[in-house]
């Protein structure tokens, strides 16, 4: 019974939610043609969620990351930038360069 | 996402069924990819595209998350928050590089900002609100830019 519960709670609150905007979405996505002023609209709308998603881990980060202080954090973030300006806009070597700031810096802090 | 990434997947005969895999395989890096290299394929070739992607980054998700389901515990601190960085700095990286128009250098920017305010000010559905103002305005500032040119 406690199984049956676990899965339902899975299928309810794990699946449901996000099915259902995904199937909202498929339907509001049939009028749309793509480099129609309705899709640059909605292109904005999703990289502006993005970018909420990524300032919020930032700033307020879960788990472990949470014991790396703020301005480490901040720092690793400009240094992977930076990096990625540099080396010829290249995603992996901002990654790369990010997470070494913040290695660094987090020993340098004493974690 | 789900919206702004279908009409690049469609063509007008395109049966509405085949439409239902990629709107279940869109996640945030399967939607940054498709969105860099879609618009550089031929129409027929990007429904497959695009669930060969979703599929492959689903697969090696699955994979990390079983890993990580394991190993969390054992774990030095150092290396998890090394792995949990790893989220938000490639996620910026790389809508960074996606980045063309005005407009999606202003949603980048106000979503940055507006983002973290709300959630501080416990304003409900925070990421929804950040989303629809700073991509207004964004869109807003673009198309009043657009109009005085």
């Amino acid at each position: 019974m406690s199984e049956l519960y676990a899965y339902t709670l899975l299928v309810l609150v794990g699946f449901l939610p996000s099915e259902i905007w995904r199937m909202l979405g498929l339907v509001a996505a049939r009028g749309i043609a793509d480099e129609s002023e309705l899709f640059m609209w909605v292109r904005a709308v999703a990289i502006a969620v993005l970018a909420g998603v990524i300032a919020k881990i930032i700033l307020f980060p879960p788990g472990t990351l949470a014991t790396v202080p703020l301005l480490i954090r901040l720092a690793a973030i400009v240094g992977g930038f930076a990096a990625f300006v540099i080396v010829r806009r290249s995603v992996f070597a901002g990654v790369v360069a990010g997470e070494v700031v913040l290695t660094l810096g987090a020993l340098a802090y004493g974690i | 996402m789900v919206i702004s990434l279908l009409p690049l997947l469609r063509r007008p005969q395109t049966p509405h069924r085949a439409l239902i895999l990629p709107a279940h395989l869109t996640a945030v890096t399967m939607w940054i990819e498709s969105l860099r290299l879609l618009p550089r394929l031929p129409r027929e070739a990007r429904i497959p595209f695009a669930n060969g992607v979703g599929l492959g980054f689903m697969a090696a998700a699955q994979a990390g998350t079983l890993t990580g389901y394991y190993l969390a515990t054992s774990l030095p601190p150092l290396l998890t928050a090394g792995l949990l960085f790893l989220t938000p700095i490639s996620f910026l990286i790389s809508t960074t590089r996606n980045c063309r128009l005005m407009s999606d250098w202003l949603a980048l920017a106000f979503g940055l900002v507006l983002g973290p305010l709300l959630a501080a000010w416990q304003v409900g559905l925070d990421l929804l609100w950040t989303g629809i103002v700073a991509g207004s305005l964004a869109y807003g500032i673009h198309r009043l830019r657009e109009a005085l040119k």
